[in-house]
């Protein structure tokens, strides 16, 4: 097993979702997904407050 | 050994990977910049893309009496409120389009470099970055790279869950899908269109496609702006607006008006670069008469236009200044077009160039069919141009690999389109990243300099004065910068009958009425205390 391999293995989901959300190629969709984010809280926010 | 290494490579070319990528964050870094340091600075934004966030965050979402314009409340707005948490830091406003940008660009350069190479991704992405209507686009707070992005987020997610089966990846096809609808009113059909082709896409993967009904329809109920919908129904009893303004937007004269507005977007968007504001070349205007001859003679005169009592080809304009409203595509574009023109008669289904020029023609038509035009329709075709630029770049760079001159053409033409956009557009020069702190003023009032001086009046005025302010707005009117004044709160009443209620109650505190762009009736009991042109005064309500 490789030391990469190894590393990844240990870790942790939390550490691995910002790994994989730091890739270039997924960064599309980490704009995407914080962009709708703050439309819907905003469009929330203004529409209850 | 030395054979193969003395050999030269057909892919060889004077500019280097490298160089390509040092120029791409070059040019990507002064425009992030201004996307950082510029203020909102357009016309609309100030009436309605960001003008009624600050009506419903004073009068609230859910009423009839406080919005001045139908546009406040008819289009949709998820993109727009994405702007929100940037307008109350005071900084940024620009970076959801510019990321929009970003996302597209990353877009190209991952699905360019499977086909082609990373070297065909860069030129792919350069051809993009030298495009003056995408790079203002991409700086300013308008909500049409939102399209191109959610366009291109969809396709990105079929790519990509065709490669790695993560369920994550159908989640963001619905996501992408709803979000383009819900930001913008001309991305609906164009959000249908595109649902027809992921249901066909997996048809034969019926767990596939039940997933995606299952992340689709609550992506479009929470992204797809429905409230606006219903708020309109509620104000003006339809979901699309007063049925007068709806029809002054669209092409009334169906496939005529379609053939009419091609024939415009063809010639408009024949250029030979920036001409700055006083159009020096000449070229708009030899544009301009040869488009009238060439419409006279299909019978399609004056069709197709949006608000046809204004627009009509006698008002035709191709002004090439490069600003948010007057903008094509420049040289590069043209170059794409005109590439793409000569490619679609080549048709070969199973060829990536020919669909991508099929499809930047498609939207085209979409688009000539739905919007009536208007002169500042360029920003609309943003899709079809980045569909005609990619496509551009991968015939050249990738497909014609063999021909050196052509591809070092083509390559100088890039490179220097995209270095002196910032030089020679009317907006967004370097000088504009100097004045976004000493100037920042200027820039938000850039579009309307005469509602500066009110803006002023109003500040001393409230620091002046304690009391009441009302703000009664006509519905073009700049509300965003008085509205964004937060130290005494705003009663927004635009019915005159409010004012003299206020009146009769009389005692307390003075009370002041900003009125801008509106007749005010007879009778009033009031004394102005300014006056500007226009129709726009500050008022005292006088006390009885």
């Amino acid at each position: 097993m490789g030391m990469f391999e190894h590393r990844e293995q240990s870790e942790s989901p939390r550490r691995q979702f910002f790994t994989e959300a730091l890739r270039l190629e997924n960064f599309p969709f980490v704009v995407l997904t914080i962009l709708a984010a703050i439309s819907l809280t905003s469009r929330i926010w203004l529409m209850v407050h | 050994m030395a054979n193969g290494t003395l050999e030269p490579m057909p892919g060889v070319s004077v500019f280097t990977d490298d160089c390509l990528r040092t120029i791409i964050f070059s040019i990507i870094a002064y425009w992030g910049l201004l996307a950082v340091v510029l203020p909102v600075s357009n016309v609309d934004s100030h009436v309605y893309n960001l003008g009624r966030l600050a009506v419903a965050e004073n009068a609230g979402f859910w009423q009839a009496n406080a919005w001045n314009s139908p546009r406040q409340v008819i289009f949709p707005w998820t993109f727009d409120a994405a702007h929100y948490p940037f307008l109350k830091i005071g900084w940024g406003a620009n970076l959801p389009s510019f990321l929009s940008l970003l996302g597209v660009l990353v877009i190209v350069f991952n699905l360019v470099s499977r086909c082609w190479g990373a070297s065909v991704g860069f030129w792919s992405v350069l051809s993009l970055l030298a495009m003056p209507t995408i790079m203002i686009q991409a700086t300013t707070t308008k909500n049409d790279l939102a399209v191109v992005f959610g366009a291109g987020c969809w396709l990105y997610s079929l790519v990509r869950f065709r490669t790695n089966q993560n369920r994550f990846f159908i989640f963001a096809a619905a996501l992408s899908l709803a979000f383009m609808a819900g930001s913008k009113t001309y991305a609906i059909p164009l959000c249908a269109i595109l649902t027809i082709v992921t249901a066909w896409v997996w048809r034969k993967e019926i767990r596939t496609l039940l997933l995606f009904a299952g992340f689709y329809l609550p992506c479009v109920l929470l992204f797809g702006s429905l409230e606006t919908y219903v708020l309109s129904w509620q104000i003006y009893h339809r979901p699309l607006g007063p049925i007068d303004f709806v029809h002054d937007q669209r092409n009334r004269d169906g496939v005529r008006g379609l053939a009419a507005n091609l024939v415009r977007y063809f010639l408009g968007n024949v250029s030979l670069g920036i001409d700055g504001n006083g159009n020096q070349s000449g070229l708009a205007k030899f544009l301009e008469s040869k488009g009238r001859k060439i419409l006279h003679y299909l019978h399609l005169k004056n069709v197709g236009y949006a608000f046809p009592h204004f627009f009509n080809d006698r008002t035709l304009d191709f002004a090439k200044k490069s600003d948010e409203y007057y903008s094509d595509y420049g040289l590069v574009g043209f170059a794409a077009l005109l590439t793409s023109s000569i490619y679609i008669w080549r048709p070969r289904l199973r060829n990536i160039c020919w669909i991508m020029v099929a499809s930047g023609f498609a939207a085209l038509a979409l688009n000539s069919l739905i919007v009536g035009w208007m002169p500042w329709n360029s920003r609309f075709l943003c899709l079809s141009f980045v569909l005609f630029g990619v496509a551009m770049s991968a015939i050249v760079f990738g497909e014609m690999r063999r021909s050196f001159w052509w591809r070092q053409l083509f390559g100088v033409m890039i490179i220097w389109s995209a270095f002196s956009l910032p030089l020679l557009c009317a907006d967004r020069r370097p000088i504009d990243l100097a004045r976004a702190f000493y100037a920042r003023e200027e820039l938000i009032f850039d579009q309307r300099p005469e509602t500066r001086q009110i803006y002023h009046d109003v500040i001393d005025l409230r620091k002046r004065e304690n009391g009441r302010w009302f703000l009664i707005a006509g519905k073009n009117s700049y509300v965003l910068p008085f509205l964004s004044l937060e130290k005494k709160p705003w009663i927004l009443a635009p019915r005159w009958a409010l004012i003299s209620k206020f009146s009769e109650q009389g005692g307390g505190d003075q009370s002041f009425v900003l009125v801008l762009n509106t007749a005010i009736p007879v009778g009033l009991p009031v004394e102005i205390v300014k006056q500007y042109p226009d129709n726009t005064y500050v008022l005292r309500i006088r006390r009885d």
